[in-house]
């Protein structure tokens, strides 16, 4: 069952963690974009001399070195906030803006890395999204780095058929005749490329694919019976939303509730519910969460440790919905109401679909390994392999060989030493919880007292990132000399 | 000083709204403080008012009829309830003017104006009109 938060937060509680996750996405997504700029000023410089990249990498670390400044300005009020000595309410509600002023734009200034030389995916996402799926080196995706903070999927083939049905160009409909299906593309932010833990949503994208080529959702809608005439554009909605809710499911299934992680995420750094994409391709997303809980309810997963940001996050929706002008709200209101309704009574179908894929289950004994794993990730240490047994029973198996013990019985005890790799998903799982457990410990190591270091935060991240990276690559190699071919 | 409105870039503006955020807070905490950074960041406030009205000017409701203007002391206490064009218009219009006052260092504001003004620069600009 998921474990219900100890005690009722009140809203100042809430609202501070709410401006905390804010806060570390701002200083995130500003580290991440330097991190991008630097690695394009190496590449044009090499390739190309002196470009118009330059000017426009010079133009874009400007505009970051502008909001960093921001933060540096307000270093004061932000290190109050964090330690929560008793701010004032212009002090807060400074905090709130100065770093609403940073998010916005950077997440604009995100888009416009379109600009740049395109950068690619690191293998490791590959790596990850094969264990996850058991498709072990080849998987029938493909994963591009796009401008969009949200992931997306699609299929060439589905593209071109849509383009060439709308433009009517009966020639080239005739090129694609025997046209061979090259799988699903998976598109990644810019930001993301080197942060597994991001990659999450991917499991959500590849859901896609497999509903894509099954056509589960419309297999599912297909067999409702509604109780009154419904129209072709509500079925095809209902499509949509069925298909949405068995992506979450299918993450769900294969990463436990780390795959709920970055579209909250995503969300809550958004400034608006208005213009948000939910309706009509996305069922409202606090329906997608409270439906995806009771899923991993159901499979006995616990989700303690990710409870706070699925608290937060329904905070921060709320809040979001009250701003809204009366019609607006009103009608997001229907709208969840509306999926609720529909849903909620399909979800054990969409669950049962989901079960008869044969994927590789996140289950009870993956969720206690990645806490294991996550102690290690604390001692600054790559997350990839654990042992079968705890040292205590090993030290008790070693302890009870004689002199006289057999071969067969000294080889058993010493097979307990040996590593196993760990699953993708307990890496980013044991990611998540690391990421939740210390991001407030280090943004109070960035502001503390009256000083600035928003570099520490940078660092902070970059050393996360590149222990999963090494953990994620150190399994597939691990796994790959484990396999009777290795 | 702040000149005439231009259209302005949405990152611009939000540096320009940050700056004046955090001028009004350093006002709010200190209010004898004045230095370079509370005077520009009061003078990038005007520019973002100017802009955001400029844009609302030329938008789609640019024929509404002017109204009478609210206090800040209402704005602080408005609570999500839908707001006119009219009235955000004229909400712009007041800090504007507070912020032009504090610049010219003519008054002492009240903290609650302080925290309206922030509130309304906090605000997205891509919510503000065509920007």
């Amino acid at each position: 069952m998921p474990d219900a938060p100890k005690h009722r937060r009140t809203s100042s509680d809430l609202e501070r963690r709410r401006l905390l996750y804010l806060l570390s996405e701002a200083l995130e997504k500003l580290s991440r974009l330097q991190r991008i700029l630097e690695r394009q000023r190496s590449f044009v410089e090499a390739e190309y001399r002196r470009s118009e990249y330059t000017d426009v990498i010079d133009t874009l670390v400007n505009a970051l070195a502008s909001f960093r400044s921001l933060l540096i300005q307000n270093r004061a009020r932000i290190g109050l906030f964090l330690r929560n000595e008793n701010p004032t309410e212009p002090q807060l509600k400074a905090v709130n803006g100065v770093v609403r002023k940073v998010v916005d734009p950077v997440l604009k200034i995100h888009e416009l890395l379109v600009l740049l030389p395109r950068e690619s995916a690191e293998p490791q996402v590959f790596f990850m999204l094969a264990d996850c799926f058991r498709k072990r080196g080849r998987l029938p995706a493909s994963v591009i780095l796009t401008n969009l903070l949200s992931s997306y999927e699609y299929r060439v083939e589905d593209i071109l058929r849509a383009e060439m049905s709308q433009q009517e160009l009966p020639d080239l409909k005739a090129a694609l005749r025997g046209f061979k299906p090259g799988g699903s593309v998976l598109g990644l932010a810019f930001a993301d490329r080197d942060n597994p833990l991001a990659w999450a949503i991917l499991a959500h994208e590849y859901g896609h694919s497999i509903d894509d080529t099954r056509k589960i959702a419309y297999g599912i809608v297909r067999r409702v019976r509604f109780p009154h005439q419904i129209t072709d554009d509500n079925r095809r909605k209902l499509v949509r939303w069925v298909a949405e809710l068995f992506c979450d499911f299918v993450a769900a299934r294969v990463l436990g509730p780390a795959s709920l992680m970055p579209i909250l995420l995503v969300e809550m750094a958004r400034s608006t519910l208005a213009r948000s994409s939910e309706s009509p391709t996305h069922p409202p997303t606090p329906v997608r969460l409270r439906l995806t809980r009771k899923y991993l309810a159901d499979l006995h997963l616990s989700t303690s440790g990710f409870e706070d940001l699925f608290e937060v996050y329904e905070f921060d929706y709320e809040k979001k919905l009250r701003a809204l002008g009366a019609t607006e709200r009103k009608r997001k209101e229907d709208v969840r109401t509306l999926a609720d309704g529909l849903l909620a009574p399909l979800a054990a179908k969409i669950a049962s679909e989901v079960s008869s894929l044969r994927l590789r289950r996140f289950d009870g004994d993956n969720a206690d390994r990645a806490k294991t794993l996550q102690a290690k990730l604390q001692a600054g240490l790559p997350a990839s392999c654990h042992r079968r047994s705890s040292n205590d029973e090993i030290l008790t198996k070693l302890a009870s060989l004689k002199d006289k013990s057999s071969t067969r019985a000294v080889y058993a005890a010493l097979e307990e030493l040996n590593e196993l790799p760990a699953a993708s998903s307990e890496i980013i799982a044991a990611g998540w919880l690391h990421k939740l457990s210390s991001f407030e410990g280090r943004l109070l190591q960035t502001f503390p007292g009256r000083a600035a270091k928003l570099d520490l935060y940078g660092e902070y991240l970059e050393r996360v990132d590149a222990l999963l990276l090494k953990s994620l690559e150190l399994a597939a190699v691990h796994n790959e000399i484990n396999s009777p071919k290795g | 000083m702040a000149t005439a409105a231009a259209p302005r870039s949405y990152v611009y503006l939000s540096l320009l709204a940050g700056r004046a955020i955090t001028a009004l807070a350093d006002l709010a905490e200190e209010p004898k403080v004045w230095n370079d950074q509370v005077r520009k960041g009061l003078e990038g406030g005007i520019e973002y008012c100017r802009a955001i009205g400029e844009a609302r000017a030329s938008g789609p409701a640019a024929d509404r009829r002017p109204g009478a203007q609210r206090s800040l002391k209402r704005l602080a206490t408005h609570d999500g309830k839908e707001s006119s064009a009219e009235c955000a218009a004229s909400e712009c219009k007041e800090v504007e003017r507070l912020l032009m006052q504090l610049l010219s260092r003519s008054r002492r504001p009240k903290t609650s104006e302080l925290v309206a003004a922030i509130e309304f620069l906090t605000k997205n600009a891509s919510d503000e009109g065509s920007l």
